[in-house]
């Protein structure tokens, strides 16, 4: 059976733990204090899905503010996007929408997205209701999945379902070569895409 | 039942297996009795610790690096010898000489919300700690780490942010100040801290504008060095990505860092000698040479990740400098800035090119709604089409670079060819601010300067835009900052007894003058009288450096104040249609006649 490789971004606001998840899921290791990601990590994973086998390329970027004008150069081909917020953290939380909306805006049409509530071991600290997040989810038809990097609670579920949504979007260019262009820095924002209503991705 | 774990008992240097191992401080492996060595370091007194416990692998390590760290003068939060070398070498020393900068002015003002939950965030919670360093700073910082270390690093970072808001906090930096503090004292970290992100590194390098996100100073160095890169090794677009993102890998974890971290101690000592004795240039010459020692590894299509990490754990400085003094002379200043230029150019005309991305950017970090970026665009772009023919084919030529590049390279670089003159000129703005907010105009130069935020000497649209946003829709403290900034002649975030003096002058003209015409008003200069007294009162109260935030509570609190300000910068107006009327070629007709020949420019084009 083919493999179909693909890649995949992790976004989301400072310290919610995005390179910890990234870690967690592909060496099984966690640190309690990460240091804080500037340049991208990379790091890649070959995942079994009844369907098939799907390489996972795992972009992981810096979540500040103003990192946010490099990673739309990180998203670019990505097949797949994980964003993440910290449940103890409500503003976090509140960025996932702006995250949303300029990955449907800016990234490739059929991109699969799916947002993680990082740090759900801390269940005390807890900010933003399980419901609220579901909801939100819901209705904005994205998966939704509680993580924790430290216990490793969801993690390997989360990035199962990224596979074989991601699969099930991209089976049509199974075969065929998935890394065609080679644009320089310079052409790259002429061919961001102007708007795109595609709302593919799953439902809870 | 015994637990028997074997890796408990074994030595992890010897693998004999022994029942009473101990644990190396230093690298945390279990070492058995005759690994284990006593180390005694020169730091104990810092440590207050006067020896370890550590593995002989270690201490053999600790031997060198104290070598080292003895004979380049390290230290933590004093003025080392190469420290003051540094401060001196860079042109720093003058510079804060010139401006009386001193970190103790910055104890009075706050900082604000979103920059100290990030400072938060990075100081901390542990990311600054040592122990996820890299080996040798790791090491180092072991041996100078005191009890105040996070309270010193936050020092340094806080009065930074509350200087300068228009950059404030960046990741990386606080990995640059731990740096700065093996080397200098806190003042002395401060002013290299401001020496680097304000005058040594491009313009807008570590922007963080509330309004801009743009990091264009970072993007002009890392297309830059894309285009060197490429130029330089070919073999960069054989790996399995395009060749902006390989370079981005590089540019991207060295440019934020400055090389702390990413490269060992020796050669991060190297390549800081080099920044303060050739200025930025040298992030590139650094980059290039840290690619050119990997070119075998470039060469097989590693991915560069993976050549980071080979950087990193090796020690490459005889390599480095080898490699540096061969790249000097071909990455010279000349060739660099005209590149730059370039890249400058490019960045504008992305900004251009992709309306849909520039109107949604936009959407989010302006107070305009979409329908109006896209009027303004229009207006724009119909303005700047009459301009670039108005304008003087000197002024277009002038910003087309001239020096002689390689033929492969200009090749490579054509694409970023072409682009005219790219925004508004000072002038022109000078003329639109004059129609939106006359009072404001008065202060223009400095306002323009503040909205460049790449220093281009030409607004873009992106930069217009916000801009504009600002002028007309800001909320009363958008629009403070801009009155307050203006008036900061010094650019050192706080306003003293002159500027501000200044500063109520102006306020009070519109005061002085109707008290002209009406000279009986006992109200009018009561007023006036009031607004002195209250201002000076301010002063004061802040030990003659007003801060911002003082500033806007200072005026919220006060009602005369509030009124007397607010009718100065137009708080009340909303002004978006004055906005477009302004940037109608109306605007510029009257003035623009009588320089070229008695007919308007603009009509040429009828």
């Amino acid at each position: 059976m083919a493999t179909m490789e693909c890649k995949i971004v992790t976004l989301g606001e400072g310290r919610v733990g995005k390179t910890s998840l990234a870690l967690k899921y592909v060496k099984n290791e966690f640190h309690k204090d990460e240091i804080s990601t500037v340049n991208a990590n990379y790091l890649t994973k070959l995942v079994q899905i009844p369907q098939g086998s799907v390489q996972l390329n795992i972009w992981d970027t810096a979540g500040q503010e103003r990192f946010r004008a490099i990673a739309s150069n990180y998203y670019r081909q990505a097949k797949g996007a994980l964003i993440v917020y910290d449940i103890t953290d409500r503003k976090s939380f509140d960025k996932v929408v702006s995250w949303i909306k300029e990955l449907k805006s800016q990234a490739e049409k059929n991109i699969v997205i799916v947002v993680a509530g990082n740090k759900c071991d801390m269940e005390k600290e807890r900010q933003i209701n399980r419901p609220e997040a579901l909801e939100f989810c819901r209705k904005m038809q994205i998966r939704h999945f509680d993580t924790s990097a430290k216990s490793g609670n969801g993690v390997e579920e989360m990035f199962m379902e990224l596979a074989s949504q991601i699969f099930e979007a991209n089976k049509g260019e199974l075969g065929q070569s998935g890394r065609n262009s080679r644009r320089g820095k310079i052409t790259v924002e002429k061919t961001k895409h102007r708007e795109n209503s595609g709302k593919k991705g799953g439902c809870c | 039942m015994a637990d028997s774990n074997p890796d408990d008992n074994e030595c992890s240097l010897c693998t004999t297996q022994c029942s009473n191992n101990s644990i190396c401080e230093n690298c945390k492996s279990h070492v058995c009795q005759n690994c284990l060595v006593i180390c005694k370091t020169s730091f104990s007194q810092v440590l207050n610790r006067d020896d370890f416990n550590v593995c002989t692998i270690c201490s053999s390590y600790i031997t060198t690096l104290e070598d080292y760290i003895i004979k380049e003068h390290i230290g933590w939060c004093q003025l080392t010898p190469r420290g003051s070398k540094w401060f001196r070498l860079s042109g720093c020393e003058k510079w804060a000489n010139n401006q009386k900068l001193n970190i103790s002015h910055y104890d009075l003002g706050s900082l604000n919300l979103e920059d100290s939950d990030i400072i938060y965030k990075d100081v901390e919670t542990g990311r600054t700690d040592p122990s996820i360093f890299s080996w040798e700073v790791k090491e180092t910082l072991y041996r100078v780490i005191t009890p105040s270390f996070i309270q010193d690093i936050k020092k340094v970072l806080a009065a930074y942010c509350i200087r300068n808001t228009k950059v404030g906090y960046c990741q990386g930096m606080n990995i640059v100040t731990v740096w700065l503090l093996l080397f200098f004292d806190h003042n002395t970290a401060f002013l290299m801290l401001c020496f680097l992100v304000e005058k040594l590194l491009l313009p807008d390098f570590y922007n963080g504008s509330k309004h801009g996100n743009s990091l264009n100073g970072f993007y002009v160095e890392s297309t830059v060095i894309a285009g060197i890169l490429e130029f330089v090794i070919p073999e960069v677009k054989n790996c399995n990505m395009p060749t902006g993102e390989f370079s981005d890998f590089f540019s991207l974890q060295h440019l934020m860092q400055l090389f702390v971290n990413t490269v060992d101690m020796e050669s991060s000592v190297f390549l800081w000698e080099k920044i303060c004795e050739d200025g930025s240039i040298s992030l590139i010459r650094g980059i290039v040479s840290l690619v050119l020692i990997s070119e075998k590894a470039v060469n097989k299509g590693m991915h560069p990740i993976l050549i980071l990490k080979i950087l990193n754990e090796n020690r490459i400085a005889p390599q480095l400098k080898e490699t540096y003094a061969k790249v000097v002379p071909e990455i010279t200043d000349s060739r660099v800035a005209r590149l730059r230029q370039l890249a400058k150019d490019l960045r504008a005309k992305q900004w251009m090119q992709c309306e849909a991305l520039v109107v949604n950017k936009l959407e989010n970090i302006s107070n305009f709604s979409k329908e109006e970026i896209e009027e303004l665009q229009i207006r724009f772009n119909k303005l700047l089409k009459d301009l670039r023919s108005g304008r003087s084919n000197e002024k277009i030529s002038r910003r087309r670079p001239t020096v002689q590049l390689p033929k492969h390279l200009l090749n490579k670089m054509e694409d970023y060819q072409g682009s005219m003159a790219i925004g508004i000129s000072k002038d022109e703005f000078l003329k639109i601010l004059s129609e939106i907010s006359p009072s404001l105009a008065q202060r223009g130069e400095e306002i323009f300067i503040k909205f460049d935020e790449d220093a281009s000497g030409y607004l873009d649209f992106r930069e217009l835009t916000i801009a504009m946003s600002v002028l007309s829709k800001g909320t009363f403290e958008d629009k403070l900052r801009i009155f307050f900034d203006a008036y900061d002649t010094e650019h050192c975030g706080y306003l003293g007894t002159a500027e501000l003096n200044t500063l109520i002058e102006q306020i009070l003209l519109p005061l002085s003058d109707s008290i002209q015409n009406n000279p009986e008003s006992e109200e009018l200069r009561k007023n006036i009288i009031n607004v002195h007294l209250k201002m000076s009162q301010l002063c004061e109260e802040s030990s003659g450096k007003v801060f911002f935030n003082d500033f806007v509570t200072g005026i919220k609190s006060d009602m005369l104040l509030y009124s007397v300000i607010g009718d100065y910068i137009g708080n009340d107006r909303p002004q978006v249609s004055r906005v477009f009327n302004a940037m109608n070629l109306g605007t510029f007709t009257e003035q623009d006649f009588d320089e070229h020949d008695g007919r308007c420019k603009m009509c040429t084009l009828l």
